[in-house]
């Protein structure tokens, strides 16, 4: 009897540890499948946030870099335009002195006809024949600056067109904070052209 | 015939007391158990990895991108202090260019001034005429020249494009 007493609570005993490890078992896969989920998420969640740290670290160093060419382009075109205007004036007074010249000319072919001197008279005919090829190289001279002038305004065209470009950029291409800057330019422009209108 | 039928029927008996044997069984389920606890170990300890390894990417992207802004900073100020120089020359230039103006608008008025003598007009007022616009001509030249330096800096500075190198470092650093 005592054997089959001993080998019955062996045989329940055997059952009641296979059952714990069964269980044991169930537990630490069932942890391990947790976990394997929890690690993909992690993936995923973190592949998420670097890619949006480095969207927007890419939008906040487009937006400096183009608010910083956008503003080295205004200055740039602000100062080739100060120099086209101050060419336009010397391009004027070249021109001013050509004119005067002109009708220094024209009173000194007057002052011969007038003049009763025959030595004056002469000196001045050599005088006024000197006068055309004065009045040339001068308008040479003019042409050149105008040339010079044309220069100056398709640079300050093409700094203009780039920094058009990089208003537009920044407001495309730098998300809200881009948007926000645009908008604020433009309405300084509108305040600008109301205070010089009124 | 005999002896394979005998053989088959004793590996089939050996497996059915292998299959009764429990210690078999819970050999294969502790083994499965420390697989898994063991698996469980490696994903703890690379969730950690991942955990410093993104750490260090978020670092590694705001590194890269103040050095990027410090860059452009100084890219920026390189050209600044170029515009500045170039134009405390062109001011220069600009003051002297109004005494000319000043000069001649004087010594335009002089030319057609009938009171003054034909030689003294013609000789020394209409020399002077010349060798100022001359002059005119001379620094317009120079200012040329200085704007056309203006122009390939601002342009240099325009087109340089750090922030393309800047998304090629980080497209490198997502495919880490």
């Amino acid at each position: 009897m005592l054997p089959i007493i001993i080998a019955g609570g062996v045989v329940v005993g055997g059952i009641a540890i296979i059952a714990a490890l069964f269980e044991e078992e169930e537990k630490q896969a069932s942890n391990w499948k947790s976990k394997q989920k929890t690690l993909n998420h992690s993936i995923y969640c973190h592949e998420k946030r670097l890619k949006k740290h480095i969207k927007k670290a890419k939008k906040k160093a487009a937006f400096y870099e183009l608010n910083n060419k956008y503003y080295a382009s205004v200055q740039g075109g602000n100062l080739l335009f100060k120099e086209l205007a101050e060419a336009t004036v010397s391009i004027d007074e070249v021109y001013k002195s050509i004119r005067c010249i002109k009708k220094a000319k024209s009173n000194l072919y007057f002052a011969i006809k007038k003049e009763k001197n025959y030595q004056k008279k002469k000196d001045m005919i050599q005088l006024l024949k000197i006068m055309p090829d004065k009045i040339n190289n001068m308008y040479l001279d003019f042409y050149k600056m105008k040339d010079e002038k044309k220069c100056i305004l398709n640079h300050l065209r093409e700094i203009n067109n780039m920094t058009h470009e990089f208003k537009l950029k920044i407001r495309d291409n730098t998300g809200r904070k881009g948007r926000d800057w645009f908008e604020q330019l433009e309405l300084r422009k509108l305040e600008r052209q109301i205070l010089t209108f009124n | 015939m005999k002896s394979v039928g005998n053989n088959i029927s004793a590996v089939n008996v050996m497996d059915f007391v292998n299959a009764l044997n429990p210690m078999e069984y819970i050999d294969n389920i502790v083994n499965n158990i420390l697989n898994y606890q063991e698996e469980s170990k490696l994903i703890d300890a690379k969730l950690r990895e991942l955990e410093i390894k993104t750490e260090f990417s978020h670092h590694k992207v705001d590194c890269l991108y103040k050095l990027e802004v410090k860059k452009i900073k100084e890219s920026a100020k390189h050209y600044h202090d170029g515009l500045k120089v170039f134009s405390k020359e062109l001011n220069a230039v600009s003051l002297d260019k109004n005494q000319v103006y000043k000069t001649l608008v004087i010594l335009n008025e002089k030319l057609n001034d009938e009171s003054i003598s034909v030689e003294i007009r013609f000789g020394t007022v209409l020399t002077a005429i010349e060798n100022l616009t001359s002059k005119l001509v001379d620094m317009s030249e120079i200012n040329h020249i200085k704007l056309n330096m203006v122009f390939n800096l601002t342009m240099s500075e325009l087109n340089r494009n750090s922030v393309v190198s800047l998304e090629y470092k980080f497209n490198k650093l997502i495919e880490e």
